[in-house]
């Protein structure tokens, strides 16, 4: 099974199912922006992809920074 | 006194021309008599306060300074602990919590030599863009009681606007210092992600939270950042970040920069009076000798759901079991911002955080690619008034007031808020700019510029 086919199968595993006690408006919200992120994700994610990519990133911001503020 | 900004009360106190006393005296009755009219005051530290103003005047008569803000009050965001002292955030679930330390970024303030005085309104647990708060009721615009003051960094902004403190901390995890900064007139820096230690600061969301100083203009904020922002081993995440003199940067000579402007098809939702307070702030630039581009990026919106999910997961995580055990402790829209993080997968807060180096990387390419610095609106629309707020409802809506703030934090990026101008209402109105990582320099830098040149940022409201 397909990941996405999985997300809109078993919305139980995936804490969605049970919105009864959430305000429609709550449970619209939550919704909507499961659909969007699942989309986007979708998309962009690739292999190898990782969360510490955004430290990465930073840490090199940071050296670049410090270099030229004693420059 | 009221009057000084942070900087030039800071040079009088060093040259002994103020005391701390007289500065300190000044604050804390302002912050009870006009403070407690506007909502924005919380508590008030009169007797430490006033002793440390005294201890403050004794060391400087023995020629002892104890650094940049020696013997400068100040009065900050409730959600910063300060140890012995209950840190309600704005909410019932926390009223009878007892901070036993003290939050770093206020301890450095401290062993720079500045007074705390006190704790300021915001809204419940960090959660409303407005300012609303429906434990402690609106926090007040100083410009028009009747209007938002912009959340969650509510009592900052109003405090610093209506010159009861020449400067605060407040945080920022989706604009809740910049949109605040802008309903008020002052001025912010939301710095880079980890550049400033946030440990004992109540977390809204810690993959996005940053802490901001928030002050009358750009010069204020660089010497904040000069004394709470680098590396500190009380928060680790801090721990590669640069060691820079912001003060000395700012004053360098003025190196005109390239801005890179938005591109017109994401500026539909920006109201007509923003924009045209826009193009006069670009104008200004223009006669600065900065080039104006048009940056390449797209809609901020796909950004904005990727820090929406990790922020109300977050949240969610922090307040679950109160949720559970204490909902009717929690106003309707906060409860409802939680519960939505209760029930998002954990494959979709994993992926937003999975993304973030991607989604990062090539908007930084794009945006800067012929740019050094972005300019962006900062409250898209006129500031609300509370009538048009909802109880809290209002900037979760088609107009959010937060539509092009919420990205700068999933992206990391720093993002200052200026004064530019006063919309029909007679509200401020402010703009963003947006500098790649770990350049708050440049941001303040240019901001520094425009301010030297401008008079928005000395404009002040009359208090009735």
């Amino acid at each position: 099974m397909k990941p996405d086919q999985a997300d809109d199968s078993m919305p139980e595993l995936q804490g969605l199912g049970k919105t009864d006690w959430l305000s429609p408006a709550t449970a619209l919200l939550a919704r909507q922006t499961n659909d969007l992120v699942r989309e986007l994700a979708a998309q962009e994610m690739e292999p190898g992809l990782s969360a510490s990519d955004f430290t990465k990133l930073l840490i090199e911001a940071a050296q670049k920074a410090e270099a030229e503020a004693n420059a | 006194m009221l009057e000084l900004e942070l900087c030039d009360l800071a040079a009088l106190l060093a040259a002994g021309d103020v005391s701390a006393r007289d500065a300190t005296q000044a604050s804390l009755d302002a912050l009870e008599t006009a403070g407690r009219k506007l909502n924005c005051t919380v508590a008030t530290y009169r007797d430490e306060a006033m002793g440390a103003a005294e201890r403050a005047d004794q060391d400087r008569a023995r020629g002892v300074s104890r650094g940049p803000l020696h013997g400068v009050p100040m009065a900050h965001k409730d959600a910063f602990d300060v140890a012995g002292r209950i840190v309600a955030a704005g909410s019932k679930v926390r009223a009878n919590y007892r901070a036993t330390g003290t939050a770093s970024a206020i301890s450095k303030l401290e062993q720079a030599g500045a007074i705390n005085l006190g704790s300021l309104h915001m809204s419940e647990l960090c959660l409303s863009p407005t300012g609303y708060n429906a434990h402690l009721g609106y926090c007040r615009n100083p410009w028009n009681t009747d209007f938002i003051t912009g959340g969650s960094s509510s009592g900052s902004a109003a405090a610093v606007g209506a010159r009861l403190v020449p400067a605060s901390l407040g945080s920022d995890t989706g604009g809740s210092a910049r949109a605040p900064a802008g309903a008020c007139g002052i001025t912010t820096i939301k710095p880079t992600y980890s550049l400033i230690a946030k440990d004992r600061v109540l977390p809204l969301a810690s993959s996005l939270d940053c802490i901001s100083p928030m002050a009358r203009s750009a010069a204020d904020c660089a010497l904040l950042l000069d004394v709470i922002a680098g590396p500190d081993m009380s928060d680790p995440v801090t721990l590669h970040a640069p060691n820079v003199n912001y003060s000395a940067a700012i004053r360098r000579a003025w190196n005109p920069p390239t801005i890179g402007v938005l591109p017109q098809r994401l500026l539909g939702r920006v109201d007509t009076e923003i924009l045209a307070i826009l193009d006069r702030s670009l104008a200004v630039f223009k006669d600065l000798g900065a080039k104006i581009v048009e940056a390449d990026i797209d809609a901020f919106e796909p950004i904005n759901v990727l820090n929406r999910t990790v922020l109300v997961v977050e949240a969610s995580t922090q307040h679950r079991r109160e949720v559970a055990e204490r909902p009717e402790d929690f106003s309707p829209h906060v409860l409802s911002r939680l519960q939505t993080g209760l029930h998002l997968p954990a494959t979709r807060y994993a992926e937003a955080l999975t993304l973030r180096g991607k989604i990062t990387k090539r908007f930084v390419e794009r945006a800067f690619a012929k740019g050094d610095l972005l300019l962006l609106p900062c409250i898209p629309v006129p500031v609300p008034s509370i009538a048009e707020d909802g109880e809290g409802e209002a900037g979760t809506g088609a107009s959010d007031i937060m539509d092009f703030t919420r990205a700068m934090n999933y992206l990391g990026l720093p993002a200052a808020s200026i004064p530019a101008g006063f919309t029909a209402n007679g509200l401020p109105a402010s703009f963003q700019l947006i500098g790649r990582h770990f350049a708050e320099a440049n941001v303040l830098a240019a901001a520094h510029a425009y301010q030297r040149v401008t008079d928005w940022h000395k404009q002040r409201p009359l208090l009735g």
